[in-house]
């Protein structure tokens, strides 16, 4: 559960201490609430940590106050669950047989983690075709890395 | 076990890109939370999309790029080495230790046109390699490369020229003709 948390956290909070911080943060408060008997059905687990997930990181973004007591209360958090790297020799034999268009929109998104509207107006291609671009990209490139052609 | 409902990858990118509905949103998370080959499906695309960010930084991905993203760049502390030669014109240049990325700005008057290619050729004419059909913003007065740094660091003196074409089912048009003598820093 814990490297699901995280994820959440980066996807939410854009930072990799402050997901860390989530993850500890999340099982504390469902250890504890198991404890207090307030998760009667453990198969709905999985509910209620996406819930106490949402929460929080709504508490944090309200400004952060139950999360300081949280950091101060509970123990810093002791665990990364970093994605395995890609290989890079590779990732970028892979990027090389996109496309222009598709090299420009997909290196550009993801470093900026910019949206469709931002990468669109910057290359003067619309939002619809931005997508479509990043989605066929994202395709080739991870059919290049398992192994297939671009 | 393996799921029998994927989520498509696109569709983690756009959540990952913030990019979704708030309906479509909740239902990629709940699921995420209930299954472990999703989850590994979205740290693979947050890994190709962290591969992607160290490349760029790295400066060795042959790409057109734009004054935004070399702004965000040099932010981020990288430096950034730019020549701009004229239509018809040349410039020496070379690339020290200290350089992250290497732009070349190419200045044309891309007014109504659709489709633009860019020829690397040697001295003679003669094309090294061909990037078709790049993006450009109409407006703009120049397009901008990044030139993979590593080819540079590596190469010896040598002379590119960088050959901006307009493309049309009649054929293509020299739009400008720059010319990049390089050396090695010493």
């Amino acid at each position: 559960m814990a490297p699901r948390i995280r994820l959440y956290g980066l996807r939410h909070l854009r930072d990799e201490q402050a997901a860390a911080d989530l993850v500890q943060q999340v099982l504390m408060m469902t250890i504890e609430s198991m404890r207090a008997g307030k998760v009667r059905d453990l198969a709905k687990i999985e509910s209620f940590v996406l819930g106490t997930c949402r929460m929080v990181v709504l508490e944090i973004r309200r400004g952060g106050a139950r999360r300081e007591r949280l950091l101060e209360q509970y123990l810093p958090p002791v665990s990364a669950f970093p994605e395995p790297a890609p290989d890079l020799d590779k990732l970028a034999e892979c990027l090389g047989r996109l496309a222009e268009r598709e090299r420009s929109v997909v290196v550009m998104t993801f470093y900026e983690e910019h949206s469709s509207d931002t990468v669109a107006g910057a290359l003067g291609l619309s939002h619809e075709n931005i997508r479509v671009i990043r989605h066929r990209a994202l395709g080739r490139l991870r059919k290049c890395m398992s192994g297939g052609a671009a | 076990m393996s799921c029998a409902n994927p989520i498509d990858p696109a569709t983690l990118a756009d959540y990952w890109l913030a990019e979704l509905s708030p309906t479509e949103e909740s239902a990629v998370e709940e699921h995420i939370f209930s299954c472990e080959d999703c989850t590994r499906q979205l740290q693979s695309v947050i890994a190709l999309a962290e591969g992607i960010r160290t490349l760029a930084r790295q400066g060795n991905l042959g790409m057109v790029v734009t004054r935004e993203f070399l702004d965000r760049l040099a932010r981020e502390g990288l430096r950034a080495r730019e020549y701009a030669p004229q239509a018809g014109g040349a410039v020496a240049c070379t690339v020290t230790a200290q350089d992250d990325l290497l732009i070349g700005r190419l200045a044309a008057d891309l007014t109504g046109i659709e489709r633009v290619d860019v020829a690397l050729c040697d001295p003679s004419g003669a094309e090294r390699q061909r990037l078709q059909d790049i993006p450009f913003r109409a407006g703009l007065s120049e397009v901008m490369l990044n030139y993979p740094i590593g080819l540079a660091r590596q190469s010896g003196p040598d002379v590119l020229v960088m050959k901006l074409l307009a493309v049309t089912s009649q054929g293509e048009r020299l739009l400008g003709e720059y010319t990049f003598n390089h050396t090695p820093s010493a």
